[in-house]
């Protein structure tokens, strides 16, 4: 069942549509992922560019070495007390990730674990876990800058202030972190960007991305953020693209199989009905519907091919049951004839007559079966020919010698105009081909009447021809002349003629010389056969061995 | 008995002929299909043998003739052996069909057959009085005991015993008895008759004056 065309096809449609579904969804989810990737991390990237540059005082919050009226970003909640917030900085040249609580003078003190607006305005980050990240710089100025450096708002307003995917920063100078700002967990110190790296990405335990970028003052600014809700959805985007692709695979083989299973449909039919002809059936054929497309045409073909076939089989039934006919008399004479000799006492003479006559028959049936034989071995392309060279118009005078007694008999004169022409052939095979011409001509001729044999080289070949003044052969009739068991006269039993097997052989051995033999005949009248021999037949024919 | 051999292939027809002679028949032959239906035609037979495929006039033909005017039992005896051909020559008109090559017994058993249907007995052998006539074998026996009878006696006896009942003319006796090549001997039925009466007894046959013999029932 598997060797199907059906199968093989959907087999391979569905390894293609596998390659091609699958790759284009691959492309797809790459092309969605990097592209999601880089928007996150170009945000970042732009955060961390904007403390940056807030760093080198041209953001919002002049930093204090430029001198100047200082402005301090508006913060939620903004309120009293920003002098104090101002003193808590964190100091850049101190280690950070301190968590003394030192330099957090002038402020309130508080250490509530709450995280709130006040805490973060002081700088103090909330630690997972509760507590503080102490930071705030000693310095005032710098320190100042560093305290009151935020995120920017679009990007904290997007990813909310607190919580899982919440922004971040913190900034390193070697490897001191001078400043951190809502890291959910510590952040490991950077390394140096390249001459020309402007900027780099990382991402860390799983969820959280970071760009990295180049401060002043040989600062490192890390931004980052937990994208674990965009890889989620990235995840969820795979199930959908494979649940998808899986689906129109799913779908593209049912319509597959249907297209296929009705494009082979004449395909059953044909086999079907090729299987139900058989030799005792040869007359069905296939039915075509139409016959522009492939299907069609194959079947077009095959009722050609079965249309040959029956011709051949009836061919061979109607030859065997010619030849067994042709039996049917000669072995009925000697069935009869030995029948009646053995039911009493016969005289030497009556049994002596008994075997002359079975003798004779038991001769014809000889004739009868060389004949058959040569002409199945024609069918067969097995006629195997002798190759000589030899005077062909000396064979026919030959010939026409030994048939001068019959001819007399009859009534009938030969004459002969042949001219000397030598011919490569089997002669023994040409013999019987003009003795049986010659027989016929003097056979189906009348009393008083003449055959002319003639011989001439006509380029190539060698023409002879045979014309008698016979009864001729009837116009319907000429086209089956050369038939096997064809007579002149139907009733015409083997007691005076062949089996009318003679031309059939004749025309077998002519054409295997690779000549032609044809028949021209007025009513009446009398008829010519023509054979046109090739001098040199070793050329032509291939089955002509050199003797 | 007087049979018409109607065949073409002269070593056949030399064989049924001499087979058919021996069988004590009287034989005519013909070789082809017009000179088989004038000699049908022409004079009574108790039974023809006719080949199909003949010169001149095919087989069938001659006996589609034939039956316009006769309803001598025919035996179609040739090489054409397929069904259609079969049914064909019996729908023809033929009373039996035998494909050639055949077997000499069985043409003559059937030929018998013919003869005996057509001349109303059926019963291949005949009781008149203690005489049984065993049509089969050929023999005569008087009160069990076998009597020899030459080739015409048997035949002429055959003849009477066919038509039991009815007067057989000389010429009837004639024309059944002899073929075309013999000579016909006026004296010859008379011997005959009253050397079967020797064998027989006198009682078996009948003469009656002026018209024939007969074998009473």
């Amino acid at each position: 069942m598997f060797k199907s065309i059906r199968w093989t096809f959907l087999a391979w449609l569905a390894l293609l549509l596998c390659l091609v579904v699958s790759g284009y969804g691959a492309t797809l989810f790459y092309l969605l992922r990097r592209s999601k990737l880089q928007e996150i991390d170009a945000e970042l990237e732009g955060a961390a560019q904007v403390l940056a540059e807030r760093l080198r005082g041209r953001g919002p919050g002049r930093p204090p070495w430029m001198g100047g009226p200082r402005r301090l970003p508006r913060l939620p909640g903004d309120g009293s007390g920003g002098d104090e917030r101002r003193r808590s900085f964190l100091d850049p040249f101190e280690r950070g990730r301190d968590s003394r609580n030192s330099g957090s003078a002038g402020s309130s003190g508080e250490e509530s674990s709450a995280p709130d607006e006040s805490s973060r305005m002081r700088g103090r980050l909330p630690r997972r876990g509760g507590g503080w990240y102490r930071g705030a710089p000693r310095r005032p100025g710098f320190d100042r800058t560093f305290g009151e450096l935020e995120l920017p708002e679009s990007l904290v307003r997007r990813y909310g202030e607190e919580g899982a995917g919440a922004p971040y920063f913190a900034i390193w100078r070697g490897d001191r972190l001078i400043r951190e700002s809502n890291v959910p967990s510590a952040v490991p110190p950077p390394a140096a960007l390249g001459t020309s790296e402007v900027s780099r990405v990382r991402q860390r335990e799983g969820t959280l991305r970071e760009a990295i970028v180049q401060g002043p003052r040989e600062t490192l600014i890390v931004v980052g953020r937990s994208v674990h809700e965009e890889l989620a959805y990235l995840n969820r985007l795979v199930g959908v693209l494979f649940g998808a692709g899986l689906g129109i695979l799913v779908l593209a083989l049912v319509g597959g199989w249907f297209l296929v299973k009705r494009a082979i449909r004449p395909l059953h039919q044909i086999s079907a009905t090729a299987e139900s002809i058989s030799a005792a059936n040869l007359s069905r054929r296939i039915d075509i519907e139409s016959t522009e497309n492939e299907l069609g045409r194959l079947a077009g073909v095959l009722n050609t091919t079965f249309d040959r076939l029956q011709e051949a089989f009836e061919q061979q039934a109607r030859f065997t049951a010619d030849a067994s006919h042709e039996l049917r008399t000669p072995v009925s004479v000697i069935l009869a004839q030995t029948a009646m000799a053995r039911r009493r006492e016969r005289s030497v003479e009556e049994y002596r007559e008994v075997i002359d006559a079975c003798f004779v028959v038991g001769n014809r049936m000889k004739a009868l079966v060389d004949g058959l034989l040569t002409l199945a071995r024609t069918d067969a392309g097995d006629l195997r020919l002798e190759a000589c060279e030899f005077d062909l118009a000396q064979l026919v005078e030959d010939c026409a010698g030994m048939l001068e007694s019959l001819a007399a008999e009859r009534g009938v004169a030969l004459r002969l105009d042949l001219q000397p022409t030598t011919v490569t052939g089997d002669a023994d095979r040409v013999v019987q081909v003009v003795s049986n011409l010659l027989t016929n001509a003097i056979r189906y001729n009348r009393e008083g009447g003449h055959v002319r044999l003639t011989l001439e080289e006509r380029g190539a070949d060698a023409v002879l021809t045979v014309t008698d003044s016979g009864v001729g052969i009837p116009e319907e009739d000429l086209h089956r002349v050369f038939d096997r068991f064809y007579r002149g006269d139907p009733a015409r039993s083997g007691k005076c003629g062949g089996a009318g097997l003679g031309l059939a052989i004749s025309r077998a051995v002519v054409e295997a010389h690779g000549g032609t033999i044809t028949c021209e005949s007025v009513r009446r009248e009398g008829s010519t056969f023509t054979v046109r021999l090739p001098r040199n037949s070793v050329e032509s024919p291939p089955n002509l061995n050199s003797a | 008995m007087r049979v018409l051999l109607v065949e073409d292939e002269p070593y056949l027809s030399q064989a049924l002929r001499k087979s058919l002679r021996d069988e004590g028949y009287a034989v005519d032959v013909a070789d082809d299909g017009e000179e088989g239906l004038y000699k049908a035609t022409t004079w009574e037979y108790d039974a023809i043998v006719l080949d199909i495929m003949l010169p001149g006039r095919n087989g069938l033909s001659v006996l589609g003739e034939l039956r316009r005017s006769r309803s001598t039992p025919v035996l179609l005896l040739t090489a054409k052996d397929s069904l259609k051909d079969r049914v064909a020559g019996l729908d023809q008109g033929a009373d039996d069909y035998l494909v050639k090559p055949f077997d000499l017994e069985e043409l003559l058993a059937r030929l018998r057959a013919l003869i005996r249907r057509s001349a109303g007995e059926p019963n291949p052998t005949m009781e008149i009085g203690d005489v049984t006539i065993d049509t089969a074998s050929r023999t005569v026996r008087k009160a069990g005991t076998e009597v020899a009878l030459t080739a015409r006696e048997y035949s002429l006896v055959e003849m009477l015993a066919m038509n039991r009942g009815k007067v057989v003319t000389r010429t009837m006796l004639y024309e059944h008895l002899c073929d075309e090549n013999d000579n016909s001997l006026s004296k010859v039925v008379e011997v005959h008759v009253s050397n079967v009466r020797k064998k027989l007894g006198k009682e078996i046959i009948t003469t009656r004056r002026g018209h024939g013999y007969m074998i009473s029932v």
